[in-house]
């Protein structure tokens, strides 16, 4: 379940970047805090970072400093502030962010209607991702949007994974701490470990253009 | 008198307190205190003055001391004097002539330290300059990291565009610090593209290029520029190592 990391001497050496860049890029919001890991290694304490996502970051940074745009403005593109988010769900359908179906198992669920906020695109976007790869019914959908809605706010400043497990037929599912470690017994078995921060990387990205 | 659309203006002189509030302008002349959360324009403390709660302001100025119990937003806060906060503060252009001390971390555009500043978390900024000592327990991440050593200077870790340390011979003109206490920087590691460093105690500087100057103890030195280094000097260990 570990992600692959790479240390922090290898990050510059294979991106080209420098010391100056990564500390400029980490006060400037370009790169999460949350994704500076320290770990103990027979050298003392050093950095390490989540590979993927850190070289996917680096990669689109520098190609938006090729295009001339100011730090500010890639801040806005990779990290936007999405806590404000708002779109109706036409909207949503409209961008092909979200699927008809799980518009309408929100509907179904919230009380009031509204514009579509962060807690319930993220929601729609797991709830396609799980139906799309056949892990999840429809009706075991909804029980995957109803723990977003009410549990992502719980995790805000920290990384939270969807565990969608099965017994027998049986499905539930539940929210973590993304570095949490889980053991299930042996009649359970785990389905599917939704990495929360890729939807919202992945919103992101077709929200900020 | 009013200002800044209806806000009202509070002034203190002698001894009392004020509620929490929005303001234009608050004047602390004596002693008093903000009894919650305080919003104003500008903030001015000449005596001694305290916050209970938190402070959104566009300038503070502290004359004596001041004492925050809450978080410090603020575009400018000037210290002659000695100023704490008991959580972590936000500040635009720090200016600190005397003693400044922040529970938490701090995020800074441009710190100008004369004197000793303390942080319990993470410092940033575009522009660190200080001239005496420092604690930061965390990080000091700066663009520029500008040190003119009049006492002890410790943080965990140091990282930025550029690193200078200096050993001045010079005293201190304010009396802040033991007259013995030794002028020494130290920290676990420096990682920056250019450091320049005098009596400097590490255990890891990584930079593109480095100078290990009079009075350093490093353990190990990673650059892969150039390195220069005095007699005086002392490297355990040196590798040049390559770039992407």
């Amino acid at each position: 379940m570990d992600t692959e990391l790479i240390s922090k001497k290898d990050l510059l050496v294979q991106t080209g970047i420098s010391y100056g860049q990564l500390y400029r890029w980490k006060r400037k919001g370009l790169i999460p805090e949350d994704w500076f890991v320290r770990k103990s290694t027979f050298t003392g304490q050093e950095t390490f970072f989540p590979r993927d996502r850190v070289l996917k970051r680096i990669e689109r940074i520098l190609t938006m400093k090729d295009e001339d745009r100011s730090l500010d403005d890639i801040a806005d593109a990779v990290a936007p502030d999405l806590g404000d988010v708002a779109m109706t769900a036409e909207d949503a359908l409209g961008a092909g962010l979200v699927s008809q179906a799980a518009v309408d198992v929100i509907s179904e669920i919230r009380s009031a209607p509204g514009p579509m906020r962060l807690g319930e695109l993220l929601a729609a976007s797991v709830h396609d991702a799980l139906l799309l790869s056949g892990d999840a019914s429809a009706d075991e959908g909804r029980i995957v949007v109803r723990v977003l809605e009410e549990g992502y706010a719980l995790f805000e400043g920290s990384e939270a994974d969807l565990l969608f497990v099965r017994k027998m037929g049986f499905a539930t599912c539940l929210l973590v701490n993304s570095s949490a470690e889980v053991v299930f017994e042996s009649g359970a078995r785990l389905v599917s470990r939704v990495k929360l921060q890729d939807h919202i990387d992945e919103l992101a990205a077709r929200l900020g253009g | 008198m009013m200002t800044d659309a209806g806000r009202p203006d509070m002034r203190i002189t002698g001894d009392g307190a004020v509620g929490a509030g929005t303001y234009g302008e608050v004047t602390i002349n004596g002693a008093g205190s903000v009894s919650g959360d305080l919003e104003c324009a500008r903030l001015q403390i000449n005596g001694a003055g305290s916050c209970k709660g938190d402070v959104k302001a566009d300038s503070i100025a502290v004359n004596g001391s001041g004492s925050f119990g809450g978080q410090v937003q603020a575009g400018e806060l000037t210290v002659n004097g000695e100023a704490s906060v008991a959580q972590s503060a936000g500040i635009g252009l720090l200016r600190v002539k005397g003693r400044f001390s922040a529970r938490g971390g701090l995020a800074l555009r441009e710190a100008e330290i004369k004197g000793e500043l303390v942080a319990g978390g993470d410092v940033e900024a575009d522009m660190f300059v200080a001239e005496g000592a420092f604690r930061i327990e965390g990080l000091l991440n700066a663009g520029t990291v500008d040190v003119t050593l009049f006492g002890p200077a410790r943080a965990k870790e140091i990282g930025g565009e550029s690193v200078t340390v200096r050993y001045t011979r010079k005293f201190a003109a304010l009396q802040v610090f033991t007259f013995f206490a030794e002028k020494r920087l130290t920290c676990e590691t420096i990682e920056a593209d250019d450091v320049s460093l005098e009596f400097t105690t590490a255990n890891a500087v990584r930079g593109a290029r480095v100078r290990v100057g009079e009075g350093c103890r490093i353990g190990l030195v990673e650059y892969t520029d150039s390195l220069s280094r005095e007699a005086d000097a002392a490297i355990t260990e040196e590798r040049r190592v390559e770039v992407g």
